[in-house]
């Protein structure tokens, strides 16, 4: 299996996971995960910004309708995770940056790489979701949560990802 | 070249982002009140901040006009002033007696050059012959007199400032209603001397000085500044030393004082001398 196939059936798998987790899992007010945001942060380390962003909108989209959400919150904070990726993957990549794939960063570099790209994705998410109207010391608090556990899990899903990879390699 | 490419990358990058975001946000607002009216908010907030800015920004441009507005204004002010403080001091007067209109019409005018560093200063301003500025005409503010017309051309006139130690002009002490002579001393351009105050006139500092309004180029009663000290002098006078009220570095608009009966009075002031003349060849 290539790594296309490969990452567009990771994809789906997300997705519906998303799906599931938004319907029927609830989760405090102080919580949220977003499986999806791992599709982002592991697609190909060439992809330009553009693509991605397309890519993370459509995504966005996709989570918002399965989960019952708002069209368009996970959309807007998909995209604007989408237009800082690669400028934070260059930054957090080794020195060998032709060779360098998503799968040998590494999982310090890949916690450092994710946890920015989950704190923008949060803050929008959470700013819009709150729009004024929830007190900040709980927005404060919802996205300390949710940036902190959303790191441990992309983590705990690159670890998975990587592992099962080099097996099958 | 590489780094034009990649600048206009940037630019692709931030307008993608931008038309996504906001294709999100209008999905949001059309699926939701909450987040519509947080939205909505967020934008007002933004586009007034916005048009705040671009106001002040309008207003600082349009400033110019706006002086050159109040300028015209206050000459009308003036007039009125003038003719209502004439027409209050002639109360007593028979109706046929009574001024039938101010003494003075005011040119308003700006600045060009002004200094304030030499023992005789200047200004240029830039009304001239063909404003309607002659010589010997009187140059006014609201904070006191600035000096005469010395000479007019076209388009400017050259004026003798108030801070040149030749030029002098007639004020009063408004507590006592002395009148003197204000000369400046070339010393600091924020006083000036009144000179030919009695010894036995009672005043105190902080009394105001204003044009006496006995010379034919300067209004009465045109506040000029506030006393600060005395000296006496040849020992029957004091020289009494006057804190300005206008600062002269920063001058900017200025008024012309035509006085409407000059050609009269200086006819009149003439047929005297000529009589003189006369007499005594």
């Amino acid at each position: 299996m290539n790594g296309t196939i490969r990452h567009i059936l990771l994809a789906l798998m997300l997705i519906l996971a998303q799906g599931a987790l938004d319907n029927y899992v609830n989760l405090t007010v102080y919580l949220d995960l977003s499986l999806c945001l791992f599709i982002i942060l592991t697609l190909p380390f060439r992809w330009g910004t553009v693509p991605t962003m397309l890519t993370a909108f459509t995504i966005g989209i996709v989570t918002d309708i399965l989960g019952n959400g708002i069209p368009g919150m996970s959309a807007a904070a998909m995209t604007a995770a989408g237009l800082c990726r690669r400028s934070l993957l260059l930054a957090t990549a080794s020195a060998e940056k032709d060779k360098q794939t998503i799968d040998s960063l590494g999982v310090r570099r890949f916690v450092l790489y994710s946890a920015p790209i989950i704190l923008i994705y949060m803050t929008v998410y959470i700013l819009l979701d709150s729009s004024g109207f929830r007190p900040a010391g709980q927005c404060l608090a919802r996205l300390g949560i949710s940036l902190a556990a959303n790191t441990a899990m992309m983590a705990f899903l690159y670890t998975l990802s990587t592992e099962n990879h080099s097996r099958r390699k | 070249m590489r780094g034009r490419s990649r600048n206009i990358l940037y630019l692709i990058n931030i307008i993608v982002f931008i038309i996504l975001e906001a294709a999100a946000l209008w999905l949001i607002s059309n699926n939701s009140v909450v987040q519509r009216s947080g939205i909505i908010r967020t934008i007002s907030s933004v586009t007034n901040a916005f048009a705040s800015t671009a106001g002040n920004v309008g207003r600082y441009f349009s400033l110019g006009k706006v002086n050159r507005r109040l300028a015209e204004e206050n000459v009308t002010l003036r007039m009125e002033n003038d003719r209502l403080r004439a027409a209050a001091a002639e109360m007593s007067m028979p109706d046929s007696l009574g001024p039938e209109s101010p003494l003075f019409d005011y040119i308003p005018a700006l600045v060009v050059s002004n200094s304030t560093d030499r023992l005789h200063n200047v200004i240029i301003i830039n009304k001239g012959l063909r404003d309607g500025v002659r010589e010997d005409m009187g140059v006014i503010t609201d904070r006191g007199l600035v000096g005469y017309v010395q000479s007019a051309g076209e388009k400017y006139s050259k004026v003798s400032s108030l801070l040149d130690i030749d030029n002098m002009a007639s004020a009063t002490l408004s507590s006592t209603n002395t009148f003197g002579v204000l000369r400046w001393n070339g010393r600091t351009a924020r006083q000036s001397v009144l000179h030919e105050i009695p010894v036995h006139t009672e005043f105190s500092d902080g009394d105001t000085v204003v044009s006496s309004g006995y010379s034919l180029i300067y209004p009465p009663g045109i506040p000029i500044g506030t006393v600060s000290g005395r000296v006496l002098s040849d020992g029957i006078n004091y020289d009494v030393t006057v804190d300005l009220f206008e600062e002269f570095p920063r001058l900017r608009h200025v008024y012309i004082a035509v006085r409407k009966d000059i050609d009269t009075l200086k006819a009149l002031i003439d047929e005297g001398t000529d009589a003189e003349g006369g007499k005594h060849p």
